[in-house]
């Protein structure tokens, strides 16, 4: 820009300004978008809580993560579960895709006693019951692995859709903190009919965050694991863009 | 949107004679005053047959086996006071709407779920119980005129909550001299062929106006359940603050962010001590060279938890601009109302949210008992992964 776009630039802003008031408009420039202070629930993993730029999860909002299979989300999510117990939040898991694995849950550190576990028949449940229990305000973090896979049948996906409309209004008055797991398919073209943007889901959601796997852990390191690297695909408190290397251990079942 | 309670104590006078033992269980009982040299019916028991104003002459002859006494009005008006008063403290927003001997008092329950209603009628009955030992009958409605139409349909002890958007509904029955309307308007409609609230309701508004004048937009909204008037404040509701000022003028954040929220606490407490919760908080810091920045936030629904005051507190002395030291810190709430029912509720830290979940998974066990699961590890040695855990109905 030369300077007398600059001029009139400058000259547009402050007359938008003094009539609607500095909040109208401003130049991204002058003032980066502060982050507001929203409770969170660290997730345990400091690049993550870090990149998430509010501390953790947010409590009173929809945080959905993305990814392929092995990339670490339920590590991920358990963890969560497991740094809320210890600060005394109840937590639940809708267990949609029936591959809830108690064992590494408490492996990971998931306190199963006090855990609600929910396994809906007809999928369409799991919507009442995610309601019900982010609207008792007794939930700190609830997990749904996965609402993606309601979107195959077209009665769940409609059920889900309405859901969707009201949920988030819902959880803002709640102290819940919601995640959603989204798994990836393998071919890509299976990604954007599973909604990895545009859907709803991604609509309603205040964080998106995409894992992906960069490589396994070599053996030497002890426990198993890899390094995913996430990234901010939408964010309502901080912008996007972000992303951060994140070195997630499994750990390692005892066989008897 | 907000609720009214309405609290009805028909023959208030004769229940608070019967309250003193006067008169006999078994008998009707006339209480009479004597005004201008003429002896009225002040008060009767129904099964009497008489009507309050009456002449006393009228009455006996009408009734002549009721015991006849002579009504204690001040009486009647300390137990109105005292029920006033009790009713002031469930909301600053009270009315007394109908007086002696048919009194009615209406009462603002604020924006309330329908378990915390219920709740909030039931302390209300016990509270009125307790302190001047009579059995109310509750309305709770949206507005004014249905909550007294409920109230008045309620008997003794019972609480008819009339749910929003049903008002017209249960109105429609109701003869329309039930209306507050004046007594020739009533007569018009009568000879229109128009007794019932519904039959008015089945009227078009265009008509109506045609008919009555500026009149008829009125009957339109009371025939529909519609009453815009709201209850006025009879009290400013209380505040609570704390301050704490510094040797000399603060600059450092960190110092002044653990000092409000030392504060918050020590407020928090205060107000879990004396069961309130607060609608509004204000945070004030005054600075050593300027006018004090003052900050605040109304709530979307009253809280006393230690957490949630704290972290708004923080977040207003993150919103205020510092441009010079700070000398002191008020943290204040106001607006306060009392958490009878927000403590059984969400509001409450813990016990609260553990009650509201109870009732969740109560519910939820009901509807889908076999998707609420416990998960458990059985058999850690067992070699078969699915002995190793053991998923149970919670």
């Amino acid at each position: 820009l030369n300077h007398d776009r600059i001029a009139t630039l400058q000259q547009l802003v402050a007359t938008i300004q003094r009539r609607w008031g500095t909040r109208a408009l401003r130049l991204l420039g002058d003032a980066l978008p502060q982050i507001p202070n929203v409770a969170a629930i660290p997730t345990g993993f400091p690049e993550l809580d870090a990149v998430l730029a509010v501390g953790g999860v947010p409590r009173g909002g929809l945080t959905e993560l993305l990814g392929m299979p092995t990339a670490g989300m339920t590590t991920i999510a358990l963890t969560l579960i497991a740094h809320a117990q210890a600060t005394g939040d109840l937590a639940g898991y809708i267990d949609l895709s029936h591959t809830f694995d108690a064992e590494y849950a408490a492996l990971v550190g998931v306190d199963l006693a006090t855990l609600l576990l929910v396994r809906p028949s007809p999928a369409g449940d799991a919507l009442e019951i995610m309601q019900a229990l982010v609207g008792s305000g007794g939930v700190g973090v609830l997990v749904v692995d996965s609402l993606a896979l309601m979107q195959s049948n077209p009665r769940d996906a409609m059920l889900l859709a309405q859901a969707l409309r009201v949920l988030p209004g819902t959880l803002a008055r709640s102290p819940c903190a919601l995640l959603v797991l989204t798994a990836l398919p393998y071919s890509p073209d299976m990604t954007r009919a599973l909604g990895f943007s545009g859907s709803l889901l991604a609509h309603a959601a205040t964080i998106r965050l995409h894992i992906a796997r960069e490589a396994w852990l070599p053996h030497a390191h002890g426990a198993p694991g890899c390094h995913a690297r996430v990234s901010v695909l939408k964010h309502k408190f901080a912008p996007v863009g972000g992303d951060a290397q994140v070195l997630v251990r499994f750990p390692e079942r005892i066989e008897p | 949107m907000t609720l009214i309670a309405c609290v009805s104590i028909p023959n208030l006078p004769i229940m608070v004679a019967r309250q003193a033992g006067e008169g006999s269980p078994d008998a009707p009982l006339v209480l009479y005053t004597n005004t201008r040299q003429r002896a009225l019916v002040y008060a009767a028991s129904p099964d009497a047959g008489v009507a309050t104003g009456m002449p006393l002459q009228q009455a006996r002859v009408r009734c002549p086996h009721a015991i006849y006494q002579c009504a204690v009005p001040e009486r009647d008006g300390e137990v109105v006071a005292t029920l006033t008063a009790l009713l002031r403290t469930f909301s600053p927003r009270v009315a007394l709407v109908d007086p002696l001997p048919d009194v009615a008092i209406t009462l603002d329950l604020g924006r309330l779920t329908r378990a915390q209603t219920l709740a909030q009628i039931a302390r209300i009955g016990h509270g009125i119980r307790a302190t001047v030992g009579l059995r109310p009958a509750i309305g709770v409605a949206s507005n004014q005129l249905v909550a007294r139409h409920a109230a008045q349909r309620a008997g003794p002890d019972v609480a008819l909550a009339v749910p929003t958007g049903q008002e017209a509904a249960f109105l429609a029955p109701q003869p329309i001299t039930s209306l507050p309307l004046d007594a020739a308007l009533l007569h018009r409609l009568e000879r229109l062929g128009v007794r019932t609230i519904g039959a008015l309701a089945q009227l078009p508004l265009d008509a109506l106006q045609a008919a009555f004048g500026a009149s008829g937009q009125q009957l339109y909204q009371l025939a529909h359940g519609v009453d815009t008037g709201t209850i006025a404040l009879t009290r400013n509701a209380p505040s609570l603050s704390r301050t704490r000022r510094f040797a000399g003028p603060l600059l450092e954040r960190g110092l002044l962010e653990r000092t409000i929220i030392d504060l918050a606490e020590r407020l928090t407490a205060q107000l879990i001590a004396e069961g309130w919760a607060a609608g509004r908080v204000v945070l004030t810091l005054p600075v050593d060279d300027g006018v004090p920045v003052l900050v605040e936030q109304v709530l979307a629904e009253p809280t006393s938890d230690r957490g949630r005051l704290a972290h708004l507190m923080l977040a207003l002395s993150r919103r205020a601009v510092l441009e010079s030291g700070v000398t002191a810190v008020t943290v204040t709430a106001s607006d306060l109302t009392p958490v009878i029912v927000a403590q059984m509720e969400l509001f409450a830290p813990a016990g609260g949210q553990a009650h509201q979940l109870g009732a969740v998974l109560d519910r939820l066990r009901g509807g889908f008992a076999g998707s609420l699961l416990r998960a458990t590890l059985a058999e850690p040695a067992a070699q078969l992964p699915e002995r190793r855990v053991r998923l149970e109905p919670r």
